[in-house]
């Protein structure tokens, strides 16, 4: 699968990110690491990015899902793909 | 890094401001050069009374305050005695550091609709009354303190999003800090930008709903039982309200006049009417030729114009035509009508002046005037018919907000169109131990107010004058001679200043200062000083006319 699967929460994500620290984007923000080892974005703007992503989800999807918990338990380090990829796979499995 | 002309905005409240801080438009932080700094409350106070020699002043200082944030472990009883005075210490020293000083106070309920204990004092008798308290001085701060606003005062339920106070310490939602810093922003933009002067409205789905030239003035929705008119009223009212906080407005529409005059008079639902705007094109001339008449008979610039308009082709051509005037944009529904007036800042003046409350009379007074003018055999005629009476003041305490409201808004006639804030003008007067004098006048058909003003200073016998400021609205009645002549007279009368020298900064727009310095002798006079005597006797004959009071 590649990253441009999970095109809508790989979108919402790389949107809030734009907001909340454009600066830390790279070229490839897919390959951007959110969590883990040699990650470079400040703890505050990680949870940030991880609040508004479920907020986006439970009031326009109706989908509960407790991406702190999720991101804590994927193994690291989680490139930002990989989390949509990831959170993408968790939903068509709920 | 800190840019040397950054304006520092300083936050305080709970550990969220942290994240607050995150969902500032970068590019509005950018343009604005804002740098912004975060505190937790418990650091406030000693941080804001440090302020002034630490750090300088500050733009903005926000205060999100929870009564919690007022104990230091969020269980202490508080007398509300003790809250008020401890709370209005911090509201006036806050408003004395800062330019725009704003209080967001919400009412922390938890989800079964009582007021909160985790936010407020744990003695639940306590609660109502010390949330009162600081509800009363967060009133009197905005009465005292003429840069101080309040926001949020929503209910907010405190208990909602434990996992986000606990993640992230925050009692917010991450839409709700989006909503406060854009609340933030505007209020930045309002304070701190240029304000628009006049709007100019289209009337056919703009101002009610339907074509009147089509669907017949009898048919139009305005008002009524029914969703859409209602939406088309409260647009009018909420016009209503900015014109007299001191919006001109305007009318440019492709319709036959006579009709347009005839619904606008008899229409019971019409909340504006016909004296509510200051100039009436409805006509088939493009709406551009229509703006471009309108600046030339006001004598205003179309930099300072803002359009409405529910049509996308209109507002397109004419943003492409004029660049610089701001054009609301919506999608044609009255409900985006509504929220582009209401989210346009510039539309929006933070300080209200008695001025800005008469400019629309004046503006039809000067209708009046000027039929006068075309009678008249000559200009001084024309002045000595108009009655005029001027009122000299030397209080700059009380004239500041007027004062620093015409230095930042005037182009044309400002010398060195210099733009400071209230306190730093109020910080300039005292270090140069400058005098202020201002001029309002009034005349047989009205209140111009308060139209100009002048600061000086006198320094090894030379009177240095240093601004000096009028408003279009009131150019070429002798009123521009007249405040010179003040100028002149009181730095006579210190008894020292023999002569008169003034600094000028040519500007693209201030032509008419740059041509009355010249026929004064101030032009280039900061190398060498005019005779202050001889100007004095000179302006005296050109304001044979006016009568003068309190000189």
């Amino acid at each position: 699968m590649s990253d441009h699967d999970s095109l809508s929460i790989y979108d919402q994500a790389l949107n809030t990110l734009s907001e909340l620290a454009p600066q830390a984007i790279p070229p490839n923000p897919a390959q951007l690491i959110i969590y883990g080892h040699g990650g470079t974005l400040e703890s505050l703007v990680v949870v940030n990015l991880i609040l508004a992503l479920e907020e986006e989800l439970s009031s326009r999807q109706n989908l509960k899902i407790d991406l702190v918990k999720f991101l804590a338990q994927l193994s690291q380090p989680v490139t930002l793909g990989q989390f949509a990829r990831e959170v993408e796979a968790r939903i068509a499995k709920a | 890094m800190k840019r040397a002309d950054s304006k520092p905005v300083l936050l305080y409240g709970d550990w969220y401001l942290d994240s607050l801080k995150l969902y500032f438009n970068k590019t509005f932080v950018e343009a604005w050069g804002l740098e912004i700094i975060s505190h937790e409350f418990s650091t406030f106070e000693s941080i804001i009374h440090n302020l002034e020699t630490t750090e300088g002043r500050s733009a903005v200082i926000y205060v999100d305050l929870s009564l919690g944030s007022l104990t230091s472990t969020g269980n202490d009883t508080l007398e509300q005695d003790q809250i008020g005075e401890r709370v209005r210490t911090l509201f006036d020293t806050a408003a004395s550091r800062c330019d725009l000083f704003v209080l967001s106070l919400p009412t922390l309920v938890d989800a079964s609709g009582l007021l909160s204990e985790n936010y407020v004092c744990a003695s639940n008798t306590n609660e109502l009354s010390a949330q009162s308290r600081v509800y009363e001085e967060v009133v009197q701060a905005v009465k005292v303190h003429k840069n101080a606003v309040a926001v949020n005062a929503q209910i907010k339920i405190a208990d909602s999003n434990l996992k986000q106070w606990v993640v992230q310490k925050s009692r917010y939602s991450t839409s709700e800090l989006k909503t406060q810093a854009r609340v933030l922003e505007r209020l930045i933009e309002r304070a701190f930008g240029k304000p628009v002067k006049l709007l100019i409205c289209d009337l056919d789905n703009t101002l009610w709903g339907g074509v009147i030239g089509d669907d017949g003035p009898q048919n139009l929705r305005l008002g009524g039982h029914d969703p859409i008119g209602e939406a088309y009223r409260l647009i009018q009212v909420k016009l209503r309200s900015l014109k007299d906080k001191g919006l001109l407005l305007a009318v440019s529409s492709k319709n036959d006049l006579a009709t347009v005059e005839d619904f606008i008079l008899n229409s019971p639902e019409m909340i504006l009417r016909k004296d509510d705007f200051i100039s009436m094109k409805c006509n088939w001339n493009s709406k551009a030729e229509n703006i471009v008449e309108m600046a030339r008979e006001l004598n205003l610039s179309i930099d300072d114009f803002a359009f409405l308009d529910d049509s996308p082709a209109e507002r397109a051509a004419l943003a492409a035509q004029f660049p610089s005037m701001r054009v609301l944009e919506n999608d044609g529904t009255p409900y985006s009508i509504f929220e582009s007036i209401s989210a346009c800042p510039s539309l929006h003046t933070l300080a209200v002046t008695s001025e800005d409350k008469l400019r629309s009379g004046f503006y039809l007074d000067e209708a009046k005037r000027l039929g006068l003018k075309s009678v008249a055999p000559d200009s001084s005629e024309w002045v000595k018919s108009l009655g005029i009476r001027a009122t000299i003041s030397q209080d700059f305490d009380e004239d500041s907000s007027r004062v620093v409201q015409l230095l930042n808004k005037t182009n044309q006639f400002n010398a060195l169109t210099r733009r400071l804030t209230p306190a730093e003008m109020s910080d300039w007067m005292k270090t140069a131990k400058a005098t202020c004098i201002t001029v309002r006048a009034q005349d047989r058909y009205g209140d111009y107010g308060l139209i100009g003003f002048a600061t000086f200073f006198v320094e090894n016998k030379v009177l240095a004058l240093v601004d000096f400021v009028f408003s279009c609205r009131a150019m070429s009645r002798n009123l521009e001679e007249c405040l010179l002549l003040q100028v002149c007279t009181a730095g006579l009368a210190r008894g020292d200043a023999l002569g008169i020298k003034a600094e000028f900064a040519e500007t693209a727009k201030n032509k008419p200062a740059k041509v009355f310095y010249e026929k004064y002798g101030l032009l280039g006079s900061s190398e060498r000083a005019s005779d202050v005597k001889t100007l004095q006797c000179r302006l005296q004959v050109m304001c044979k006319h006016i009568n003068v009071i309190g000189a």
